[in-house]
């Protein structure tokens, strides 16, 4: 039954009391994570991702539906679960200040149970693996952003967790920690396979670098699930273009653009605009019933005073995914946001 | 390759872990709390701030007495010394678990771990105590070197007194610090407002005689009342003014212990009422300053 599972829920909802009137995180969520999987849950900001995890790391209480952790309860058996789970939060600056590294970490060491010696083994090898050696006997205070997230990712398996959970590890972070934090990752799963990781992000190329499976949702709802592959192929009958404009079209823009006979959907393509400072040019990714419909698209852009500078059919991404099942892009909630 | 699975029985909290996790917080609240690097900010808060309160009750007593009143004196001064690890206690829990939650964000973190806050935080908030214990030390050496207080130290009545207050103190904190997660940033003042309604209700300044009859049975059961009155015992070799101060020694020492033994169970269901509250609202990792 659901004691194999590292993850089991069903039908777990979470509404917040918020004034004027209450919200919505979670609309009633079923979820299976088998032992040894990684899992991701893809999608925008707000779509209820933290409060899954909050919920699932015994932070927050679902106002209905069950949870289990490695078979226990969220709601009732939860000294049980804090010893088998961790969990590593981005976006934040978190830490005491005043600190060292390891006495930080020795600190956790210790509330996990450790003994004396063992803890002090564990905290210096995780300093090694996040590559802290240099700053070891530093001040919590005097790292970088990127810094203390190793930190913190390095506190998340000082127990050795069953199930880690990551909320957006890699939010905020320059491009080369926002890697290694994902090369820790994997490595961590390479060293002693079994491990769960639950991941939430809204960076496609994490989800889809890490993960073996995921969840797409959007406001508090999954709306697919699936390998990659399995996700990908649901919009593999559609030809997707990426068309590079040298300015934003005129009259409507993007939109009109959209809803043109035979255009599914179109959006700024995540990789957003193309060289050049000071270029207007804007690249977009149209998604067309069938080829035929294309000409169509080249003709409303002339129409609106642009004019085609690049034209390419692409492979479907998981952003395809998410526009095809919710009918906007991922970053159009928020300002173009590229994987770091 | 090692499979990891899951260990076949997992534990919950035992009390090995709960005694490691206070060490440690001890060990590393010290660190944590005190930013020694400002010897002058240390200085006046940890000595110049309760001597000057201790100084101001003195004066206005003076003038109200015109300097009659030895024995009230005596009453006087130890009760505000005392007070100060009352505000010690209550402040650092207060500010210990504040702080966790808001400026180092690493409430969450201590939440998931399998041991309890409970150890952490009464570790965390030993070093203010220890802070608190100076102030009431130059206190009452004021009070002997310029004020003629005399001290007849009983350790027999002192230190079971020091030790059951302490406790029964630590408790109400972690009640008090408990409620303040549910509380909004403009709401921190609520402690300060306990502790002080509890400094008049305690006779630590005003003996109980004085206070409304409907408040008689209010500072009879609170454990504070009883640690004040075992301690003046203890340093003065006498008891307050007023009708608690004809009881005998060990009625007063026995009344610390049960009112203690009932205040402590009552604030820890308090504060794990108050931490289920806050996971239920989602407020272990609010941040209410923004
Ligand atoms: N404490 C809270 N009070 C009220 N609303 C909240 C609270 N926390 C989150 N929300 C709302 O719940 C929804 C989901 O938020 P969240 O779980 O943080 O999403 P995500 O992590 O996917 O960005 C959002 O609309 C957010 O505004
Ligand atoms: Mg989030």
């Amino acid at each position: 039954m659901s004691e194999e599972l590292a993850i089991h829920a069903r039908g777990v909802t979470r509404v917040y009391k918020a004034k004027p009137s209450p919200v919505t995180a979670l609309g009633g969520v079923d979820l299976d994570v088998e032992p040894g999987e990684y899992f991701g849950l893809l999608g925008p900001n707000g779509a209820g991702k933290t409060t899954l995890i909050k919920i699932l790391t015994t932070l927050l209480l679902p106002t209905s539906g069950t949870a289990r952790i490695a078979g226990f309860d969220v709601v009732n058996e939860t000294a049980k679960i804090r010893r088998v789970i961790n969990m590593v939060a981005g976006g934040e600056q978190s830490g005491y200040g005043l600190l060292t590294l390891r006495e930080q970490l020795w600190m956790f060491s210790q509330f996990y149970g450790l003994p004396a010696r063992e803890g002090w083994r564990r905290v210096d090898e995780l300093i090694e693996i996040t590559g802290l050696q240099e700053q070891r006997d530093q001040k919590v205070r005097t790292l970088s952003t990127g810094q203390r997230q190793k930190l913190n990712f390095a506190r998340g398996l000082l127990n050795d967790p069953w199930v880690l959970f990551l909320d957006e590890p890699t939010l905020g972070l320059d491009v080369a920690a926002a890697r290694d934090l994902r090369e820790h990752t994997l490595a961590w799963k390479a060293a002693a396979p079994g491990r769960t990781l639950l991941l939430t992000t809204h960076y496609m190329v994490e989800a889809e670098q890490l993960c073996d499976r995921i969840a797409i949702v959007d406001r508090g709802k999954i709306l697919a699930l699936g390998t990659p592959e399995e996700l990908r192929r649901r919009v593999q009958a559609e030809s997707i273009f990426r068309i590079e404009l040298d300015r934003l079209p005129a009259n409507g823009g993007i939109a009109a653009i959209g809803a043109l006979p035979g255009v599914l959907s179109a959006v700024p393509a995540d990789d957003g605009v193309a060289d050049g400072a000071g270029s207007d040019r804007v690249a977009l990714k149209v998604a067309l019933a069938d080829d035929s419909a294309l000409t169509s698209v080249v003709t409303a852009v002339a129409e609106r005073g642009s004019s085609l500078v690049g034209l390419a059919k692409s492979e479907p991404s998981l952003e395809d995914v998410f526009v095809e099942l919710v009918g906007r892009g991922f970053g159009d909630e928020d300002e173009a946001d590229p994987a770091p | 390759m090692a499979v990891i699975e899951r260990p076949a029985t997992v534990e919950g909290l035992t009390i090995p872990d709960a005694w490691r996790s206070f060490r440690t917080a001890v060990g590393l609240g010290w660190a944590i709390e005190s930013n020694w690097s400002d010897p002058f900010l240390f200085a006046v808060y940890t000595i110049a701030k309760p001597l000057a309160a201790a100084m101001i009750l003195v004066v206005m007593f003076n003038v109200i007495t015109q300097g009659q009143g030895g024995e009230f004196l005596q009453f006087l001064i130890v009760g505000s010394a005392l007070w100060n690890v009352v505000f010690g206690v209550m402040g650092g829990l207060v500010q210990s678990i504040l702080e966790d939650r808001e400026r180092y964000r690493m409430m969450k973190y201590l939440v998931v771990t399998p041991t309890s806050l409970f150890p952490i935080l009464l570790g965390r908030s030993l070093a203010r105590v220890a802070v608190s214990f100076v102030a009431v030390i130059l206190t009452l050496a004021v009070g002997v070197v310029l004020l003629g207080v005399e001290l007849r130290p009983n350790i027999l009545l002192l230190v079971p007194a020091t030790i059951l207050g302490l406790t029964a103190v630590m408790a109400l904190g972690v009640f008090i610090a408990g409620w303040c997660l549910q509380l909004r940033q403009e709401a921190w003042s609520y402690p300060e407002a306990i502790a002080g309604a509890l400094y008049l209700v305690s006779g630590a300044i005003f003996p109980i005689d004085v206070l409304p009859t409907f408040l008689h049975p209010i500072a009879y059961a609170i454990p504070t009342t009883w640690w004040l009155e075992a301690s003046r015992r203890g340093l003065l070799g006498h008891g307050s003014p007023g009708t608690i101060g004809t009881l005998p020694d060990l009625v007063v020492l026995a009344l610390l212990v049960v009112t203690t033994a009932v205040v402590v169970p009552l604030a820890l269901a308090g504060f794990a009422w108050f931490m289920r509250r806050a996971r239920e609202a989602g407020l272990l990792d609010m941040t209410t300053g923004s």
